[in-house]
């Protein structure tokens, strides 16, 4: 698994780890089951506070792709996380795109309600 | 990188030399020695084993060529420079030295003896001089760990390095490369040792106890995460910090993938064979780094192409970081 963060970049450090992990599992480069490493040493080891690291894996819990578990770490769970984790990906393009064309997120809704009204 | 002219030079010079002072020494002392040799002492000194002086020319020669060819071997069969396997050649530096006293001491006590054939009984070796002996070889080994250490490998070719792959870095950007990796082999054996252990201790054996120990460390080290990032490269237990492995960047040259079976690279575990070692989980895709001292280092992991590839982009940047210093 390959985690790439840009101190440069707009996007929060954390927003960053979570992606790094979810491209991971979208690609089938990590499996469920599996551990990510420990936040503490991931934050030594990408040079950012072991919070960070937290706050990603949390947005990760958050979307179902992992789970949190006191003295156990981080493990990759869910319901099929690899065409989950594309599906979020393909959520992040959406609103990546969206957010390149200025609209704003009640437009947005409204257009993937729509979507969804239309089955 | 030195000619092969000069290793075998540096490989066989000791054993020449320790031959050479010891044959001198036979010479000069030829008309004090006994006609038969004390060849070996107890442990207050006093003569206990017995050699015909005729015998003693071809056994010392037999012993210190044998062990100048016995460096050599490894140094010939090998194309990379000393550097790699200096650990042969202070071997063999600290045989030659070792050899060479202990004959060297052993005619000199023959010779303070007196000459006739009875006098060799009376001839003595203190254990003090066992000290000396040791001492010598130790000085002798680390002479050939230094000199040896002189030879490194070539820095890496320019066109093989840019063959080296690499992973496209943003300025400022970090990255982390971590997977783990585990060894069924090794689970097997840590499993069935500490088993073995645990039925020992249950009938009443009293070596069960360290089995179970070394079972348990073994099946902990058969899964271990290994971590390319701004330090370097590292291999530790999954579920411990310690023991681990690490590889500082400075010390790389070079990092390659290829697959490879356990048996190539010298079984499983901890394997450290001539000009390299590795760690080895299993048979696969793994991980080369060339190191600065010409030795290689292996470890058996899944997507290692991507581990070389950051590995390679991190020491250039290090490199040039480290040039732009000063």
């Amino acid at each position: 698994m390959l985690f790439r963060v840009d101190p440069g970049s707009a996007v929060p450090l954390a927003d960053q780890i979570a992606a790094s992990v979810r491209g991971a599992i979208a690609d089938g480069a990590v499996r469920p089951g599996e551990r990510l490493p420990a936040a503490r040493a991931l934050g030594e080891s990408l040079g950012v506070n072991v919070h960070t690291v937290l706050r990603g894996y949390q947005r990760l819990r958050e979307e179902g792709l992992i789970e949190l578990r006191r003295g156990r770490g981080a493990v990759v769970t869910g319901d099929q996380p690899t065409a989950r984790a594309r599906l979020l990906e393909g959520v992040q393009g959406l609103v990546d795109q969206a957010r390149a064309l200025g609209l704003s997120d009640e437009e947005v809704l409204t257009l993937v309600r729509t979507r969804l009204a239309g089955g | 990188m030195r000619s092969a002219r000069w290793r075998v030079l540096v490989a066989v010079l000791p054993s020449v030399l320790a031959w050479a002072v010891v044959l001198a020494t036979f010479v000069g002392l030829r008309d004090r020695l006994p006609d038969t040799l004390a060849t070996h002492f107890g442990a207050d000194g006093k003569a206990d084993g017995f050699t015909g002086t005729g015998a003693f020319l071809p056994v010392m020669t037999a012993f210190l060529l044998g062990s100048g060819v016995l460096t050599l071997v490894p140094i010939l069969r090998s194309a990379k420079g000393l550097g790699a396997q200096r650990f042969a050649v202070a071997l063999g530096y600290s045989m030659s030295g070792l050899l060479g006293y202990a004959f060297a001491a052993l005619l000199f006590a023959n010779a303070d003896a007196g000459a006739g054939a009875v006098r060799a009984s009376r001839a003595s070796l203190p254990l003090w001089q066992l000290g000396i002996t040791f001492a010598v070889a130790a000085v002798m080994g680390a002479l050939g760990w230094l000199i040896a250490s002189r030879d490194t490998a070539s820095a890496a070719e320019p066109g093989e390095r840019a063959a080296a792959p690499r992973l496209p870095l943003a300025k400022g950007e970090v990255a982390t490369w971590t997977r783990t990796v585990g060894s069924p082999v090794l689970l097997a054996v840590g499993a069935g040792t500490a088993l073995l252990g645990a039925v020992l201790t249950a009938v009443g054996a009293g070596t069960g106890a360290w089995l179970i120990v070394i079972g348990l460390v073994s099946a902990v080290l058969a899964r271990c995460r290994v971590t390319v990032d701004r330090r370097g490269l590292a291999v530790a237990s999954w579920c411990a910090p310690r023991p681990r492995v690490r590889m500082p960047l400075d010390r790389i040259e070079r990092a390659t993938s290829r697959e490879a079976t356990a048996l190539s690279l010298g079984g499983w575990g901890y394997r450290i064979r001539g000009g390299g070692s590795a760690l080895v989980f299993r048979s696969g895709d793994a991980l080369f780094l060339t190191l600065a001292t010409g030795r290689e280092f292996a470890v058996t992991v899944d997507d290692a192409a991507t581990a070389a590839a950051l590995l390679n982009t991190l020491i250039e940047r290090d490199r040039r970081a480290t040039g732009e210093r000063g």
